[in-house]
């Protein structure tokens, strides 16, 4: 036996693998290229990439950097500010109903196809053929798959007729031009690749546009690639390239701004934000976003149905706490259903934490004791965060609130089913004008099951509100039309089953040499084309 | 004598085939049951995947559209019955969620999981094996412990709160390793998928800064993972080896003036051999699940990311289609470590 030997033999094969699993590593300095934008982000939402079919903002972000739009939202003036798009302007019928586009000329695609008016009318006829959920936006205009060919006409080379069911506001048709699904498309390039989809697989792989940049790679949950389009007609980007990684979690995206690995970081939490203010060399950035969120009460519930126990609910939301302590930086307080920079909106804020009122109101509706409910949420950030800060401050006023959470799916089946008492969740505009919110919020026709509108949802009963809201949706006066819109939202503040709490913004940390770069806008997608680097 | 040969070749021959039959029916049988039981929890799960599709804002006429599109209106069995159908031909359908084929999407992500979990399982047997005889050999000794200390923080410290330590030292103090992701971003696109492991790809096509590149980024996600399996490991190897050197061959062999190293590695290293790959077989197989706490830490994008991201999304073509492709991992290495227990054991033979 000779163990000195044998414990020799021992550490040399044991120090060779450590040796081997301890590879020395160099690397590069980390800087980004003056030339490419590169951000952080979590995009394992983004589903399609077709514009016709894109309904969330992760797709709008890409896409409203790659296609052009009928009309645009001026990017840095901070409320809505309507500019002409690849439509230079247009004319409305006597009548009221058709609306004459007066189509950009020169207007190149990235395949170097010239675009015309047989783009504008293949491109608005689309949305209606390949049926996504989208396009029940241009449903709720009178347009439709049946009477595509004939509601939607080329009526010159750069000249386009749209005919509506009703003679609607101009300005509710220019704010829906300005969405996604406005977006030109290449009709020569996706019809030499379409199959029997109207290149609806194809454009989900690929872009047909003329924006400012065009894709040039696309892993789903990993990355994008944009490089930029000399040729853009309103004139080229600073950055060559915008590169768009996936990366799921906030400490990771935070690690990689710290090391300079990218100059955004999109999705960080409050803490990360308040460890990264002040650091040199990082700048913080605020974006409002087209984003409310809300607590809802279903009127059909016999203990919510008295308005007393609803005004005592909106008396125990501790608005300024949330906003300040709970989602610093990601919310600020809004109490309506238009969002702030939207047409119509309204900065008037009737509440505030008060449980000795909601006390009060609680014994007059006889709940002297009391009462018990139950709230669904997401299992997720932020409603369930806030969901749990409204249990402690519904407490307070004698409201017992069980928290139920689900994951998002399941929760929202049972809310769309009615099955709900209390419910917390969260509303994007789907494009940037007050009707779309409206059409949800404050318009319930009698006799129609749509689970698809919040004011359905909550068995809030509103013919008066429903007919203020179709007549806004028709007003052609902006001004009077924006006047109309805060006349709906007076009643809606006073007699409405909905607590809006909270308006998002996006929160943003960036590499300090990084200006111009938008992680939102009003048009309520994120602006690459602007962003520059010293 | 030839034709006695020639019948005893056929004998073996018609027992091979036989027994190869009755493999592959196991296995039929195996995959057919994973799809039935992922298929029916799937759609009994309360998860509505209509409106994972559509969003929580869509009018009830597009609802209904998406529901008749995804077959979710037909009764259950006939989904199963199609969708099995659907499987034989090759299609696993499209996912939900990335609005690509199914087979597509699994091609991309398992081969990030492979790189990972054999990087991983490489340095948990290059550590583990060792680490685990050291603390035989001196049992209760100073290496012992050593190696009862490293064993138990591996067991009970959280993957996902070593990642980020991990990351915040090695990426981002020290810059020792590159971060997150399995390449940086300027290096994307640069080599063509061979076989989507990036290590092998870059090196098929001599791009050898795409190599140390991809290197950079997988070492530490591996190290992280690679530190579970050693702890697995050399706690295992540890007690195998005890229970050998207890044995009277050992005494024996020693009694007869073996070196000590002859003893362990090679009497008592073969008798430990058949227990020692299942041990790491298995660890094998758990890590190429997919490693989802890692995998979100490190913004790898590999399968059980993939997996986790389809389920709550209800994106039950994704879920079924990683499902089948975990269980034909574990059939694959079952197979595996069967043919090596039969190289390793004479009397497997």
């Amino acid at each position: 036996m000779s163990p000195r030997l044998g414990k020799r033999a021992l550490i040399l094969t044991g120090g060779a693998a450590l040796g081997s699993a301890a590879l020395p590593l160099t690397r590069a300095a980390a800087q980004t290229p003056r030339t490419a934008l590169v951000i952080a982000a979590q995009i394992d939402d983004l589903v399609a990439l077709d514009p016709h079919q894109s309904f969330e903002v992760t797709g709008s972000d890409l896409l409203k950097n790659v296609y052009d739009q009928l009309f645009a939202l001026d990017p840095t003036a901070p409320s809505a500010s309507l500019q002409p798009g690849l439509c230079e302007g247009f004319t409305v019928s006597d009548d009221g109903r058709t609306f004459t586009l007066r189509i950009r000329q020169g207007v190149r695609f990235h395949s170097g196809n010239t675009l015309t008016a047989d783009d504008v009318v293949f491109s608005l006829r689309r949305p209606l053929l390949i049926n996504r959920t989208p396009a029940f936006m241009y449903r709720s205009v009178g347009l439709t798959r049946e009477n595509a060919e004939a509601t939607i006409r080329k009526s010159g080379d750069f000249e386009v007729q749209v005919t509506f069911d009703k003679a609607y506001a101009p300005t509710l048709i220019q704010n829906l031009f300005t969405a996604t699904i406005a977006s030109v498309v290449d009709q020569k390039l996706v019809q030499q690749n379409a199959g029997e989809d109207l290149g609806n697989a194809w454009l989900n792989r690929n872009s047909a546009a003329s924006g400012a940049f065009r894709l040039t790679r696309y892993q789903p949950n990993e990355s994008y690639m944009l490089e930029r389009n000399d040729a853009w007609w309103r004139g080229r980007a600073v950055m060559q390239r915008v590169i768009v990684r996936h990366v799921p979690e906030a400490a990771t995206q935070r690690l990689l701004l710290e090391r300079g690995d990218v100059d955004v970081a999109r999705n960080l939490t409050p803490t990360d934000i308040a460890a990264l203010r002040g650091r040199s060399g990082i700048t913080i950035g605020e974006f409002p976003r087209g984003t409310i969120q809300y607590v809802c009460a279903n009127m059909s519930d016999p203990t919510l149905s008295n308005p007393k126990v609803i005004e005592a609910l909106k008396s125990l939301i501790d608005y300024d706490a949330i906003a300040n302590n709970l989602l610093p930086g990601q919310v600020f307080p809004h109490q309506t259903f238009i969002p702030r920079a939207i047409l119509g909106e309204l900065d008037s804020r009737p509440y505030r934490f008060d449980p000795e009122r909601a006390k009060r109101l609680l014994a007059e509706a006889g709940h002297a004791n009391g009462i018990s409910l139950t709230i669904d949420t997401a299992n997720s950030f932020p409603s369930l965060d806030c969901a749990q800060a409204m249990q402690a401050s519904f407490a307070q006023g004698g409201v017992r609130l069980e928290v139920l959470p689900a994951t998002g799916a399941q929760v929202l089946a049972k809310y769309r089913a009615r099955n709900h008492q209390l419910f917390i969740g969260i509303w994007g505009l789907g494009y940037p004008d007050p009707h779309y919110n409206a059409d949800s919020f404050t318009s319930n026709p009698p006799g129609q099951a749509n689970p698809g509108k919040l004011a359905w949802r909550n068995a809030w009963d509103i013919p008066g509100l429903t007919q203020q809201t179709d007549a806004a949706m028709l007003e052609r006066d902006g001004n009077a039309r924006a006047a109309l819109y805060r006349r709906i939202q007076e009643e809606f503040l006073g007699s409405s089953p909905f607590l809006v709490f909270a308006q998002q913004q996006v929160q943003v940390a960036a590499r300090a040499n990084l200006s111009g770069y938008m992680a939102s806008s009003p048009g309520l997608s994120a602006i690459y084309w602007l962003a520059a680097k010293t | 004598m030839a034709l006695a040969a020639g019948g005893l070749g056929d004998g073996r021959a018609a027992r091979g085939a036989s027994r190869l039959a009755s493999f592959a029916l196991q296995v039929t049988l195996t995959l057919l049951g994973l799809l039935a039981v992922t298929f029916f929890i799937g759609r009994v799960v309360p998860i509505d995947p209509v409106l994972a599709v559509v969003g929580d804002q869509a009018p009830r006429d597009v609802y209904e559209a998406v529901r008749r599109e995804l077959g979710l209106d037909q009764p259950l069995w006939t989904q199963f019955a199609i969708y099995v159908g659907q499987v034989l031909r090759g299609d696993f359908g499209t996912s939900l969620v990335t609005n690509r084929p199914v087979t597509e999407d699994i091609a991309r992500v398992f081969p990030a999981t492979l790189e990972l979990a054999t990087l991983a399982t490489i340095i948990g047997v290059a550590l583990g094996v060792p680490m685990g005889i050291a603390g035989a050999v001196w049992q209760d000794r100073w290496p012992d412990q050593i190696v009862r200390v490293i064993g138990l923080v591996g067991y009970s410290v959280p993957i996902f709160w070593l990642g980020i330590v991990g990351l915040l030292v090695f990426y981002g103090i020290l810059g020792w390793v590159e971060g997150p992701g399995r390449l940086g971003v300027f290096f994307e696109g640069i080599v063509d998928d061979v076989t989507g492991v990036i290590l092998i790809d870059s090196a098929l096509a001599g791009e050898w800064e795409v190599f140390r590149n991809a290197l950079g980024h997988v070492i530490l996600p591996s190290a992280v993972l690679g530190y579970f399996s050693v702890a697995y490991i050399a706690r295992m190897t540890r007690s195998f080896m005890l229970e050998q050197l207890s044995q009277e061959y050992v005494v024996t062999a020693r009694a007869k003036g073996m070196s000590e190293a002859r003893v362990v590695w090679v009497h008592a290293m073969r008798n430990i051999a058949v227990q020692l790959v299942t041990v790491i077989a298995l660890s094998y197989a758990r890590l190429l699940e997919g490693a989802v706490l890692t995998e979100t830490v490190f913004a790898w994008p590999g399968l059980g990311r993939y997996l986790t991201t389809a389920l709550l999304a209800a994106d039950m073509n994704a879920v079924l289609g990683g499902t089948i492709v975990v269980g034909l991992v574990f059939v694959g290495i079952n197979l595996l470590s069967d043919l090596l227990y039969k190289l390793l054991d004479p009397r497997a033979r």
